[in-house]
Order: structure tokens, then sequence, then C-alpha cells
């Protein structure tokens, strides 16, 4: 770890760990910030969370990735079916299924 | 521009200037309409309202197919759904307004059967699911059990700067294959949970519903798959750049 020298490196630091004694763990942040993309929080978790992820970095971090995953599915779903990276023959219909609907829907088509 | 104009309007409230606000937000809307009909235009290669079963295989089979597969992770299973649609489309032809294309058309056939088939499957085993077997077991490596910070993310262990924005990720193919990848490593129910709420964004309550769990059940579930996506996501992408 670096060494802090200036006296206002040492008060935040101080600060940080003051507030951090006080605000729920990482663990419950992450979780809460989840549960924030599904639900609204109640007032007092909302606080607790804006408080702690105003001294800790990892958890900021976190919060915007779990965004970029979110956003990445929801602002281009067609990409994830196009990007492909599996064998080949995996991404389309089985010789086998095709002539089945195909028949399938030549029979019925011919009916209707 | 308009969503100001018409917050400024409503601000100082002066019938003049919201009279504004109102018609930008019209001009808006049909700029919008317009130009969706372009693209809408653009993917129909047959004429529109006119529908050609007998091609259906050929044309929209394998997108739905791949549609259907990202979403069940099932060759099988996502092969009879696409049989299935291909019936049910057939049956309801005639109520094919055309007023969007055939392939957005038989998409939102598919929804609902692969909707029926995670239906089906969350019948079959009424489980509760048990949440200590569901913690990650990097995720649990993440946090301090001991010493002065419990619960609190390890130094070594705490998420990465990815340096990166997220179009520039977007970008990149590797992120697509890094994701693929790990949304295939989650649990069956996690993903299906997480893929329903993200990629077809369908409201909490029905997933529930559709999946049998309890609303707090959710919750952990999408915590959860978040927390792993991301650890995966850092481990197989963003360690590897």
């Amino acid at each position: 770890m670096s060494k802090i020298r200036s006296l206002f490196g040492r008060v935040k630091l101080a600060f940080n760990f003051w507030l951090g004694r006080r605000l729920p763990s990482c663990e419950v942040v992450t979780r809460m910030m989840s549960d924030a993309m599904d639900r609204r929080l109640p007032l007092k978790e909302r606080i607790q969370v804006k408080l702690h992820l105003m001294i800790c970095v990892w958890c900021t971090r976190y919060g915007e990735q779990i965004v970029l995953v979110r956003n990445a599915l929801r602002q281009h779903p067609d990409k994830l079916t196009q990007s492909d990276p599996a064998p080949k023959g995996s991404d389309s219909l089985s010789p086998d299924a095709r002539d089945r609907m195909k028949k399938m829907l030549g029979d019925k088509g011919d009916t209707n | 521009m308009a969503m100001k104009a018409l917050l400024f309007s409503v601000a100082t409230g002066s019938k003049c200037v919201s009279a504004l606000g109102v018609f930008a937000l019209m001009y808006r809307q049909e700029r919008r309409a317009g130009s969706e009909s372009l693209i809408e235009k653009d993917k129909v290669t047959s004429r529109p309202g006119a529908l050609d079963p007998a091609e259906w295989v050929d044309k929209h089979g394998d997108y739905l197919y791949r549609f259907a597969r990202v979403r069940l992770r099932d060759d099988g299973l996502a092969e009879d759904c696409v049989q299935e649609t291909f019936l049910a489309a057939l049956k309801a032809r005639a109520s094919f307004a055309g007023n969007s294309s055939e392939r957005t058309w038989l998409t939102g056939i598919l929804k609902h059967k692969i909707t029926d088939a995670f239906r089906a499957q969350g019948r079959e085993k009424l489980v509760n699911l048990d949440l200590e077997v569901l913690l990650p077991v990097e995720s649990a490596d993440l946090f301090q059990r001991h010493g002065e910070w419990p619960g609190h993310f390890k130094a070594v262990e705490g998420p990465a700067d990815w340096s990166m924005s997220p179009e520039e990720a977007y970008e990149r193919n590797e992120f697509w294959l890094a994701l693929k990848k790990c949304l295939d490593l989650l649990p069956p129910k996690m993903a299906k949970a997480f893929i329903l709420r993200e990629l077809d964004q369908v409201p909490a309550s029905e997933i529930v519903e559709t999946l049998n769990i309890s609303q707090s059940n959710f919750w952990v579930l999408m915590h959860r798959a978040r927390a792993q996506l991301r650890y995966c996501l850092e481990r197989s992408w963003a360690a590897a750049r």
C-alpha cells in the first residue's frame, strides 16, 4: 500500500474507516445493488448503498460491471445469437429436423 | 429534446411554450414511426401480408433455432419449440395482420413456446431452492471471512478495473463469446431467470410465476447470476486482454 503523507489523506482515510465500520459490508451491498435493479429499495438501504459506494472502489466497479452486463443483453439482444463460437452445425437446424418440418408444413399447407 | 421542451413548458406554465413542446414531441414521434417503418421494409423480403409456409424453414428456421437455443440451452428442446412454433403459426396464419414482418411474427409465437417450455420444466421439479447450494464458490472466496473487515472484498480479489467503456466492450466479439460461455456455465434455473429477465425483459412477477419460485428466491437467484457472470467475465475476458 502506498504511503499516505498529506494531512488530508490521513483524515480521509480515517473517515473512510470510521464510515466503513458503520455501513453494511461489501457482501451485503453487492446484494442490495443487484436487488435495486429489480425492485425499489427502502430509503435506508438506498442511503447505505450510496454511502458505501462513496468510500469503496470495489463495489463501485462491481456496480458498473453488472450494469454493463445488463445493458449488453438489453441493448444488443441479437448479438448473443449472432456471435457464433459453437462448432459448425450446432447453430443451425439439423437436416433431419429441417426435412421433418418442411414435410409437415407442406402437408398441412396443401390441405388448408 | 422534446422532453426538455415539455419540462420547460411545465416549469414556466406558459401556454405558448407548452404548445411548442407538444408539437416538438409529436414531430419526434412521427419521425421515429417513419424510421421504424423504413427498417421494417428492409426486413420484409417478400411482399407484406403474404405468408409462404413452405419457405419458412429455409428463411427463418435457423434464426428461430438459434433464438430458442440461446434461451433454452438444449438442442432437442429448441428444435421442438421451433417445430411447435411452425405448427401454431400454420394454424393461426389467417390471423396474421401483416403489419409486422413474418420473422417478427414467428419470433413472437416462439417466445410463447419457450415460456411454455420453461413452465413445463418448472412443474416437473417442484423443489424449493436450496440457497446454500447455490452459493457460488468463487464468490464466497471473494470476501474476507476473518479479521478486521469480515464481509468486505479481499484486497487481491476485489473487482478489477476493466478499463473499457461499455460501448467499446460491446464492439468486441470476444466479449460476446465470453458472455455466451459464462451464461452456459450458470446453473439451469439461474440461467433461466437471468435470461428471461435481461434478454427478454419479462417483468419479475411473471418470471416468478413461470419458474414457480418465491419472490425472494428470485432476487437471490438474480444476485447469484450477476455475481457469477461478472466474476466469470472478469476471469475469462477482462483478464485475458
